[in-house]
């Protein structure tokens, strides 16, 4: 996995697509997040929530944390969970691909559990972005890079099934790549995987 | 990816010299403070010069509902400020003077939103952009992307001058003497980093406008500013300034004075360095809470302060950048990149003409408009900054300003294009009519991210605008033009002491519990440069403020005079009937009848300190300490209806009655049978809660007690409307940092809490 490469992915974005629950109100997700504070239910340095209902196709309802943000996002138009990562150690990019799936993974779990027969993510349709304009400016090298870094990975998690990874196509956003897996997965499987 | 490239090296091209040497002394101090080789106050105040702020929860306690949750943040030991946890995610304040800003600066906007905050720029109600949730390890990088596009974050916070503000519609006003803009960039250049401006006890604000009876840059509540205007010089038509000094909101307003009239705009700089060095020797350092020019410029009189000033000036050795900074900012003239058109177009899109009323402002110029993009509470995503920054590509180049009601201004657009500069902003979720309407509502961070936040301004000024947003179509007109303005604490940030209806957070107890409240501010008037400012009226639980807008709207629609202005409205009636109107609403309900009451807009978390537990006499027995604190309430309200009647004595007389009641109230919840003359009351809260640093520990800002003490020396025999204004409006702030104290010291220091 991710042999050969200088690319270290530290600063990953990780987003799980939303398959049932796109018109729940966004204000749903708030006492939600504050809960999993309370409850210290996801991993990391829980800190506060920031709300931007009002915001068009933004960030949403964010669970600020101190290695990462967690949000119900919306940019685009797709809503989604997406775990942003800030902060990581220095475990390599493999750790950091497992560590922000993983998370992702975990919130939506979490996340489903509340919203039991309303909300359901599409855990086979993941956007996964660099957030990280110096370590890997848009364009084709970084794109092969990551690619190369996220095909042994995605071999692994979604067992070889087949799948696409779409390019992000405007240059001025971040490098990264939309992931379409063709068989569906269950959410709960992948997170065995990843534990 | 090769592991050496660095912003540094990547840009270092691209940087002014002097700003890339500041950002790498500024990352070197970063590395001694992480060796423990700076003072963790020095540390704080070089980053704050720097824009690098503090937020809530950098120490390391937050309240999650249930109880105060100690964060433990990685690195410990390591400070960038007195109680500031290294790692605690803190705020970056980007000066942007005059408002202006380049579609490429928009570009490297979005990029660093999305790569160090929580995707989100935020225009601020002094024309800057901050970004939220940013590591101070971050902010040298972010520094110099920034500096690379022309921007700094140099003087944005700390003592020091900041961003210089102007009005948006400069340049392009259809009722100005002259164009500010470049004066105002003059002044940003000449003082950015001056020597005469380091030694300042306080931040000093600078604001210009193009004329005196619109808001225009609202320079009556600016520590220094400029209106425009033409005089006759020699037959001649000459633009010169009326120069003023000493404004200020806060705690409290003072309005600013006239410093010079009719004064050559030649002599702005020198004059401004001139003020700068008086302020700096003879401003207050020691104490925070006064350390404003406004105090200094009220202790010494206008007069005296003129005098100095043209002493100083006489003084000032010579700087050729007195008129070459103006000479060369004169030559940098805005121009439209499209030809001037007219609507042309039978069919509009839909929503385009209601858009239309509120959102387009005439320009002047023969086929030009200025558009008004109405951003909801001053907030734009990475998304929206790309697609404006390609809108300002398309219609007027770099011509886009902020406002102090966070919103932007295109400048320039033909107005032939309106109907697709409407459709563009649409796509981007942006074509929210209402523009400078009652549902465009202006607020201050509030306890979203504010250290010092009480209430939830962002929670209650969303709330309001989805709700106004809704009626606006079907409001009576006179309603449609009030403005709201919220703060989260009373600091106006949120700049409520100017708007019709103005909100500031405050916090009441009931029993053991805490209720976040809006305190009702009415009477202030936005138009004239912010021309006077409101006073308390009510303090409201903060879920019942929309119902209270809705009353108090309804009133003045019911009972206004024809033509009547909302101001004129609310002084014709008087508090008195006002406050009547609201007595149910400010009656805080119990919690088992209404447990919504208790918590903040936007905010589940019931509002209240988890270390304040229910006591055993809880809502059963009331402590001498509330009847004090009530009587307190109603000789503040008092003071403030003999104000309206301009009985100035008996206000200030009853003023500082409140004031001693809200001392004797914090006595009594120490010392229940407490009863003593004034002097005495002044003297054991002095003794027992100020010098022990016991009140100021508790409230976090010794400003308040302060007042107290002030008043109890200067008991102001004959005072003028100003300093009875004031000694009214301290007395309330010193009755909230009372409630605030009661609030928050243990509870064992407050029998029967």
């Amino acid at each position: 996995m991710g042999q050969g490469t200088a690319m270290d992915l530290k600063k990953i974005n990780v987003k799980i697509a939303v398959e049932k629950g796109a018109d729940l109100p966004l204000a749903t997700f708030i006492p939600l997040f504050h809960r999993f504070i309370q409850d210290d239910q996801l991993e990391g340095m829980l800190i506060d929530v920031a709300e931007y209902t009002h915001v068009h196709q933004g960030p949403g309802v964010l669970l600020i944390a101190h290695e990462a943000n967690y949000s119900l996002d919306e940019t685009d138009g797709k809503r989604g969970l997406l775990y942003a990562q800030k902060r990581a150690g220095e475990k390599g990019s493999e750790e950091h691909l497992k560590t922000a799936f993983r998370r992702a993974l975990q919130a939506c779990a979490l996340l489903e559990k509340e919203n039991v027969g309303k909300l359901k993510f599409a855990v086979g349709r993941v956007q996964v972005q660099v957030n990280d304009r110096l370590g890997a400016p848009y364009g084709s090298g970084t794109h092969g890079e990551l690619e190369s870094l996220l095909n042994p990975f995605l071999n692994w998690l979604y067992d070889g099934e087949k799948y696409l990874l779409l390019p992000e196509k405007d240059p001025r956003k971040l490098a990264g790549f939309e992931v379409k897996v063709e068989k569906p997965f269950e959410l709960a499987a992948l997170l065995k995987k990843l534990s | 990816m090769a592991d050496k490239r660095t912003w540094k090296t990547l840009l270092q091209d691209k940087l002014p010299k002097d700003w890339a040497a500041e950002i790498d002394e500024f990352e070197a101090k970063i590395v001694l403070n992480k060796q423990g080789k700076v003072e963790p106050r020095i540390f704080a105040e070089t980053r704050l010069r720097r824009g690098a702020y503090g937020q809530r929860y950098d120490n390391g306690h937050r309240n999650d509902g249930k109880q105060i949750r100690k964060l433990k943040y990685p690195t410990e030991g390591i400070w960038k400020g007195p109680d500031t946890h290294w790692d605690a995610p803190g705020m970056l304040r980007i000066k942007f003077p005059w408002g202006g800003l380049t579609a490429e600066q928009m570009h490297c906007l979005a990029d660093l939103a999305e790569e160090y905050s929580d995707g989100i720029g935020h225009i601020t109600t002094r024309q800057d952009f901050q970004l939220h949730f940013i590591h101070i390890e971050d902010a040298p990088d972010i520094m110099r992307r920034l500096s690379a596009v022309g921007i700094t974050t140099r003087e944005a916070c700390g003592n020091s001058v900041r961003n210089v503000t102007a009005c948006p519609l400069a340049g392009v006003c259809r009722t100005e003497s002259f164009d500010v803009t470049p004066y105002s960039k003059a002044i940003f250049k000449f003082m950015l980093g001056h020597p005469d401006a380091q030694d300042f006890g306080r931040k000093f604000k600078i604001a210009f406008s193009g004329c005196v009876q619109e808001a225009c840059g609202l320079v009556n509540m600016h520590d220094m500013g400029f209106i425009a205007k033409n005089v006759m010089v020699n037959g001649k038509e000459t633009p010169a300034f009326d120069i003023y000094v000493g404004g200020g909101l806060g705690p409290v307003p003072y309005n600013a004075k006239l410093l010079f009239a009719d004064h050559p705009v030649e002599e702005m700089l020198p004059v401004t360095q001139a003020v700068a060095r008086v302020y700096g020797r003879l401003g207050e350092k020691k104490i925070r809470g006064m350390a404003r020019i406004k105090f200094l410029v009220a202790k010494l009189g206008i007069e005296e302060f003129r005098k100095l000033i043209v002493e100083e000036r006489k003084i000032l050795p010579f700087d050729p950048r007195w008129t070459s900074t103006i000479t060369e900012c004169l030559k940098e003239v805005e121009k439209p990149s499209q030809k001037a058109g007219n609507l042309k177009a039978s069919s509009f899109p839909k929503g385009f003409l209601d858009w239309k009323k509120t959102n387009v402002y005439q320009q002047p110029q023969y086929g030009y408009v200025t558009v008004y993009v109405k951003v909801p509470l001053g907030d734009l995503t990475s998304t929206q900054l790309r697609g404006l920054a390609d809108m300002a590509g398309r219609y007027v180049k770099d011509t886009v300003r902020t406002s102090v009601e966070q919103n932007l201004l295109f400048r320039w657009v033909s107005e032939g294009d309106l109907p697709s500069f409407y459709e563009t902003l649409a796509g981007l979720g942006l074509s929210g009519g209402g523009a400078n309407t009652i549902s465009d509502i202006t607020s201050c961070p509030g306890t979203d991210t504010c250290k010092l936040g009480i209430s939830a301004s962002r929670g209650l000024a969303r709330e309001l605008s989805e709700r106004l947003d809704k009626t606006l179509s079907s409001l009576p007109e006179e309603v449609k033009d009030l403005k709201i303005k919220v703060s989260g604490c009373p600091n106006s940030c949120g700049q409520h002491h100017i708007s019709d209806l103005g909100f500031y957070g405050v916090s009441r107890k009931s029993g053991s519990f805490t209720v976040p409240h809006f305190q009702l501010v009415l009477g202030g008037q936005w138009k004239n440069n912010g021309g006077s400012y409101g006073l308390a009226v009510a303090a409201v639980p903060s879920k019942r403020i929309p119902e209270t807008i809705e009353r108090l709207t309804g009133k003045y629609v019911k009972e206004r005079n024809k033509g009547e202005s909302f101001q004129a409205f609310v002084a014709r009636v008087g508090k008195s009937a006002i406050r009547e109107t609201l007595t149910d609403l400010m009656t805080i309900p119990s919690h088992e009848q209404d447990p919504s009451i208790y918590s903040d807009w936007g905010d589940p978390r019931e509002y209240t300190i988890a270390d304040i537990g229910k006591g055993e006499c809880a809502g059963e027995v009331v402590n001498p300490y509330e009847f004090s604190l009530s009587q307190a309430e109603a000789k503040s309200f008092e003071a403030q209806l003999k104000l309206d009647q301009k009985d100035l004595k008996a206000a200030v007389t009853l003023a500082f009655e409140s004031l001693v009641l809200s001392a004797e109230a914090v006595v009594r919840s120490r010392n229940r049978e407490y009863v003593g003359e004034a002097a005495a009351t002044v003297a054991e809260f002095r003794k027992h809660f100020f010098d022990t640093g016991e009140f100021v520990k508790h409230v976090n800002n010794t400003q308040f007690a302060a007042f107290l003490f002030k008043a109890a020396e200067q008991k102001l025999d004959d005072p003028n409307p100003d300093e009875a204004h004031r000694r009214v409006e301290e007395a309330q702030l010193f009755l909230e940092a009372v409630h605030s104290y009661l609030v928050n010291a243990a509870p064992a220091a407050i029998p029967g809490a």
